[in-house]
């Protein structure tokens, strides 16, 4: 299981530049094992990076195999909401 | 001899008079209009959207060249240069009343630093679209929050800050054109932004759905849920209207101007009318922290898919 911190990509979530950046780390890390997310020391997440960096993950894996291999940790209850309404938008 | 003068206090009310008196600039047609003067020597108190109301007037007159030999007036004391002085302004205005490129007025705003004591204040800033900016801005604002305020007040004003500098950038159409300020304290927070772009009304009806719609309708649903200028992108549509659920559930206040309307929102209640007419948006955003509720406070619409969350 690979383990990304995200915020040495990036604190603070805010733009297409770092989400793209985040999404790509993703794909690469799915592209060998499953990837635990760890959200600590991220300060902000926009609604647009939530749907640019999740929603494609959801649409390329489907339901069952996004939940299975793509775990989060240390999520603040904002970041949880905002990426559910991006995987929902 | 034309002018507009500065009365001695310059705070909301005074802000929409001031906005009546300079909405001519928005009209004019191409003519110079001679021996204008703006005078501030009466001013005693002022708000910061007030100065930056100021500001943002004279930059624009200068840059598209309103005036033929204007006259700023700052008082023969330097009391009132002191008060826009305290919150960053003078630089960039001086910088104005010395017009001469573009490439000096962004060094100021570089060269304008954040302090942070026990209160919070992020200086004015521009949002330009460059990545370099967009780390300094992060650098200025987010982080200084982050470092300011518990998890909970920053995952609110965090939150505020970075949907409405998306949602400007979004809709700025000369780079140097939008700024933004912020001051806070542990159980408040204030945030004022400024452009002379596109302006939210306008905005909307880049989706061809909204443009049937009269503008009052436009700018009232600017601030619902799932309304986006920019239908089949990443954009939801959710930026504005968690700002506006933020300012509510925070007991705020939400004050936008923009192309002739004025959006509020105070004591829950939303209230959309005529204004004089402003080229862009002004808006102003103000949380009460002391009891503060983020966004999980909020009831989830339209939830299918949900992610794990492990410890």
């Amino acid at each position: 299981m690979l383990i990304i911190k995200i915020s040495e990509i990036g604190k603070n979530i805010t733009n297409d530049i770092v989400g793209n950046q985040i999404y790509e780390k993703i794909k690469a890390g799915l592209n060998k094992d499953s990837v635990t997310l760890d959200f600590s020391d991220v300060n902000v997440m926009t609604t647009f990076c939530a749907k640019q960096i999740f929603r494609p993950l959801l649409e390329e894996l489907g339901e069952e195999e996004f939940n299975k291999r793509i775990l989060f940790k240390n999520i603040t209850p904002t970041i949880e909401y905002e990426i559910n309404m991006g995987l929902n938008g | 001899m034309s002018g507009i003068q500065i009365p001695e206090k310059f705070f909301q009310t005074e802000i929409r008079d001031f906005l009546g008196k300079t909405e001519f600039i928005f009209k004019r047609n191409t003519t110079y209009i001679a021996n204008f003067t703006l005078d501030l020597s009466h001013i005693k108190e002022i708000s910061i959207l007030g100065m930056l109301v100021i500001y943002k007037f004279i930059a624009y007159t200068v840059k598209n060249k309103i005036f033929r030999h204007p006259t700023l007036n700052w008082g023969v004391t330097s009391s009132v240069k002191s008060l826009f002085n305290e919150y960053g302004f003078t630089p960039l205005i001086d910088n104005f009343v010395n017009y001469k490129n573009k490439t000096k007025i962004t060094e100021s705003y570089k060269a304008l630093k954040s302090s942070s004591t026990e209160e919070l204040f992020c200086a004015p800033h521009s949002m330009l679209r460059t990545e370099a900016n967009r780390n300094e801005l992060e650098q200025d604002f987010l982080n200084k929050i982050a470092e300011f305020y518990d998890t909970t007040r920053n995952s609110i004003v965090n939150l505020c800050t970075s949907e409405l500098m998306l949602n400007f950038w979004s809709h700025a159409t000369i780079d140097t054109d939008s700024i933004i300020v912020a001051k806070g304290g542990k159980t408040y927070f204030n945030l004022f932004l400024i452009d002379n772009g596109d302006g939210l009304i306008t905005s909307l009806k880049e989706n061809p759905i909204y443009r049937g719609e009269t503008d009052k309708d436009l700018l009232k649903a600017v601030f619902e849920e799932g309304i986006s200028s920019k239908p089949n992108t990443n954009h939801q549509g959710r930026g504005l209207f968690l700002v506006r659920e933020l300012v509510k559930l925070n007991e705020g206040e939400l004050v936008v101007f923009t192309e002739g309307l004025q959006y509020k929102l105070k004591d829950g209640k939303i209230n959309v009318s005529e204004a004089p007419y402003w080229k862009g948006v002004v808006m102003t955003v103000k949380l009460k922290l002391k009891r503060p509720r983020d966004i999980t406070h909020l009831k989830e619409s339209k939830i299918r898919y949900r992610i794990r969350s492990i410890c």
